[in-house]
């Protein structure tokens, strides 16, 4: 099985391939730090990946991508990407959110498992998208955007809390006992490599896949501007 | 070759057969418009539009192509618009076609949207440039010298707001529905031009710019007054307004005219093009008609299909590139501002209209 993964959700830009026995795949990768114009460097970078890898499209059985949280014109970016390669080469789309890879890699990364593992993104305005994971990567709470404060409450009590990415700091602050939380990776991103590896044993998406957003888009419906009519 | 266009309210997919030089025939062509998502809001609300292109356009791209009965293999290319346009929506066709081209090793054609517009009379008149155009949307209201693919020469353009825009902002001051260009339109069909004195601004100038904002002002300085406003009122309202617009419209392009005379040396070419999405106005059409005969210039408008936005004009545009060797990059990026004609000074109220 081959597997062609993505990532253009948030500060990085990503894409890998991942080969082999889905327990123990090979991966090829390539990733940059990248907070504007990911739409002018994914397909450069799938294409270098595949040529790094030896592989060709023809060679792929499903493609992968992240849906979001995200700039949600990076979330967009991914997800056309996606569905543009995936309708060329008929092949099956498989999503997971930016936050679940932020988990995996966090907690490869990490020694000491925690009980509690919150991945925290700074969303603006007063808010961040978080998910909430157990030592083993099993979320405990999907993602949300909340304020840092409403964020603290997603969190169980009790063990050992370890909160990741860039919007940790702000939750962790936001805290009543800031010295029970332990912030680490303050710079953690999303990674396709990590990504294409845990497509290997996902099961494709039956359904479209869709953006997750988490927010509505900015929007004010029309009010009060109109003379008013007598008939 | 396969066209994509996502730049404003409307997802679009074509496919079109280019045989020759202004030879060419839409194999399929679907659009699908967001007019429900938008109507809440009285105009085209950015992110609305970019998340309703992403949820369809993949289908709407298969279907245009098995509606051709084609495979990806008979294509020879793949284009999308890359602006101008709204960005967030740029992008959803920008990506797709980027990723349809990447993966079936086909050549990528990123097509300037108002190029796109320009280049459609080859399409449907077999028309061969030189030209004179007058694009009139709710992004654009531009003259331009179409001297050949890739050679532009901008006449005039407004200098606020585009002629679509000042239409669909009449509509919302007089409360008529989303979108407003028609319903200004049939509104006007049984109204008195003449009850309302409205500014005909920059008539006369030398240089056939258009403004449209003060007359939008004065416009709305007459409703209050007559406030509340009867069903009559609002009929010789906008029967006043496009008035006042084609008067304007009328006295700008017969200014371009004479330039277009004095410009291009060939005088079998007198040919004036209209489009864009206010080409659809009937009453507007006729007054130009009227110019044209006038100024023994022969009209052409495209159907109203291929006025306002669509995929076969950039699958048109891009395969015209193409048979000159232009392809582009995956790194091409999305273009919110992408003048036509790069030599003309930015009008600095137009913004990116301009």
């Amino acid at each position: 099985m081959n597997v062609l993964a993505l990532d253009t959700t948030l500060g990085a830009c990503s894409a890998a391939v991942a080969r082999g026995e889905p327990d123990a795949p090979d991966t090829t990768g390539a990733f940059e730090l990248r907070e504007r114009e990911h739409a002018e460097a994914i397909i450069p970078m799938i294409e270098h990946v595949l040529t790094d890898a030896g592989i060709g499209y023809e060679d792929l059985d499903a493609i992968a991508v992240t849906t979001g949280p995200g700039s949600f014109t990076g979330v967009r970016v991914g997800i056309a990407t996606a569905r543009g390669l995936a309708l060329a080469l008929d092949l099956p789309l498989i999503g997971a959110t930016s936050l679940e890879v932020m988990a995996r890699k966090a907690l490869e990364k990490i020694n000491d498992a925690p009980d509690v593992l919150g991945v925290v993104v700074d969303a603006r305005r007063g808010q961040v998208y978080m998910a909430v994971f157990d030592g083993s990567g099993s979320t405990r709470s999907v993602p949300e955007a909340l304020t840092p404060e409403r964020a603290v409450t997603r969190l169980p009590e009790g063990g050992h809390t370890v909160l990741v990415g860039g919007g940790a700091e702000l939750v962790r602050q936001a805290s009543a006992d800031p010295k029970a939380l332990q912030v680490v990776l303050p710079d953690l991103q999303p990674d396709a490599q990590m990504l294409a590896r845990m497509a290997m044993t996902r099961t494709p998406e039956r359904e479209p896949l869709r953006p997750l957003y988490l927010r509505p888009p900015d929007a004010k419906p029309q009010s009060g501007k109109a003379i008013p009519r007598r008939d | 070759m396969l066209g994509i266009e996502t730049s404003c309210d409307e997802t679009a997919a074509a496919v079109v057969l280019r045989t020759g030089p202004q030879q060419g025939k839409i194999l399929s062509n679907i659009v699908r418009a967001q007019l429900d998502d938008h109507a809440a809001y009285g105009g085209v609300v950015p992110e609305i539009a970019a998340r309703a292109h992403v949820e369809v356009l993949d289908v709407l791209v298969a279907q245009a192509l098995s509606e051709t009965g084609l495979s990806w293999d008979e294509l020879d290319g793949i284009a999308a618009t890359a602006g101008p346009g709204l960005l967030g929506g740029v992008l959803v066709g920008l990506m797709t076609a980027k990723a349809i081209a990447s993966a079936r090793g086909l050549p990528f054609v990123a097509v300037n949207h108002l190029e796109a517009h320009a280049l459609t009379p080859g399409l449907t008149d077999g028309l061969a440039p030189p030209y004179l155009l007058l694009l009139v949307s709710g992004g654009h209201t531009q003259l331009l010298i179409v001297h050949d693919l890739g050679a532009y020469e901008r006449l005039g353009t407004t200098l606020d707001d585009a002629l679509g825009e000042a239409f669909d902002k009449t509509a919302k001051l007089l409360g008529l529905p989303y979108p407003g260009g028609p319903e200004v339109e049939k509104c006007a069909a049984d109204g008195d031009p003449s009850r309302f004195d409205l500014p005909r601004p920059l008539m006369g100038r030398e240089a056939p710019d258009f403004s449209f904002a003060g007359l939008k002002t004065a416009l709305r300085r007459q409703a209050e007054q007559h406030s509340p406003l009867s069903n009559q009122d609002v009929a010789d309202l906008c029967a006043s307004f496009q008035q006042a617009v084609g008067d304007v419209i009328v006295d700008r392009t017969a200014t371009a005219i004479n330039l277009f005379e004095k410009r291009v040396a060939s005088m079998k070419d007198r040919n004036l093009v209209v489009a864009g999405g206010v080409a659809a106005n009937q009453a507007l059409r006729a007054r130009l008609a009227q110019l044209c005969e006038k100024k023994n210039f022969v009209f052409h408008v495209p159907p109203a299909s291929l006025c306002t936005d669509n995929g076969a004009m950039v699958a048109w545009a891009g395969a015209e590139r193409l048979s000159r060797g232009l392809t582009d990059g995956f790194e091409f990026p999305a273009r919110a501002r992408w003048p036509l004609d790069p030599d003309a000074a930015p009008k600095i109220g137009a913004g990116v209209k301009a």
